[in-house]
């Protein structure tokens, strides 16, 4: 991809990922892997970041004789996702203006 | 690298991390090889890369980053203390207060200072004793043997002093640093947190 991803836009694809549901590291990796060239190193920061910001919370649940540590988004984590979403909008109608309807 | 030395690099280099932190992304990366499986593991590894380059990653993203850094050598300590003059006389409200920190640093530093000096001229004393002893080596054999022997002792303690007194000055710095780190590890939070506002 040709066009750079910042900590915003992946803090908003991982407030989507969980907004839909609870998940863990691997499956949210994947997910945002599925649409974003990220590496797999990058998501531990992020998620840290988040949860230090309250915007998520995590929880424990035994999986196959050990523990797997699964993200929450938290009310703060909506609301944050709310104004990425308002925000995220409002730059792609700009953007598109610009490249595709050729107001200049 | 398989998947055990890769994690206990990267345990290794987050070593400057509290605990806590280092513990928490231990144990993420730990669950990420085993949600992966087995068969994934080479591929990941293959991306995740060096060891070195995930901790830095990490760590560029904890809260106390310059802090942490700085605190190990004696160079950093000292500047942490430079900061800590400068910030007291910054806050006018506690000029009274400042003075008397300003005092007490300053006193340590020249304690500190002495101490050290006070090695050197034990090397200093061993080095003029030995030649005495040897500028009467003609006269009387028993005084060079005497001085020399004195000399060596001396060295010996002085050798022993400088050492201990380096290593008192060190861990004097990072006490210093480390005391004014915690009062204002909050506030490094919440510069942190304003700064990533400023980037998106």
């Amino acid at each position: 991809m040709v066009f750079q991803v910042g900590a915003a836009m992946l803090d908003a694809c991982v407030l989507t990922v969980l907004g839909k549901e609870d998940t863990y590291g691997y499956v949210l990796t994947q997910r945002v892997k599925d649409v974003l060239e990220v590496s797999e190193s990058t998501l531990y920061p992020v998620l840290r970041r988040l949860q230090k910001d309250s915007c998520l919370s995590t929880y424990d649940q035994p999986f196959q004789g050990r523990n797997r540590r699964y993200y929450a988004i938290t009310s703060e984590g909506r609301a944050k996702l709310e104004e990425y979403l308002v925000e995220w909008q409002r730059y792609k109608n700009r953007v598109d203006d610009m490249l595709l309807g050729g107001n200049i | 690298m398989d998947k055990m030395q890769f994690l206990s690099k990267l345990d290794r280099n987050l070593k400057k991390l509290p605990f806590e932190e280092r513990q928490n992304a231990l144990r993420y990366y730990m669950e990420y090889f085993d949600d992966a499986g087995i068969e994934n593991e080479q591929s990941i590894l293959d991306e995740l890369g060096n060891p070195q380059d995930v901790a830095a990653q990490i760590m560029a993203n904890s809260a106390l980053k310059g802090l942490e850094n700085s605190s190990k050598t004696v160079r950093g300590s000292a500047s942490t203390v430079w900061i800590v003059i400068i910030s007291i006389f910054a806050a006018p409200t506690a000029l009274p207060l400042a003075l008397a920190l300003v005092v007490i640093v300053l006193a340590v530093f020249i304690v500190l200072f002495a101490l050290v000096v006070c090695g050197f001229a034990m090397l200093l004393g061993c080095i003029g004793m030995i030649i005495a002893g040897l500028v009467v080596v003609t006269q009387s054999v028993t005084t060079t043997l005497a001085f020399v022997g004195a000399g060596t002792v001396l060295g010996g303690i002085g050798i022993l002093w400088t050492l201990l007194m380096i290593g008192l000055t060190k861990k004097t710095f990072s006490g210093m640093a480390k005391t004014y780190r915690n009062q204002i590890a909050k506030r490094a939070l919440k510069n942190d947190r304003i700064q990533r506002g400023n980037m998106q």
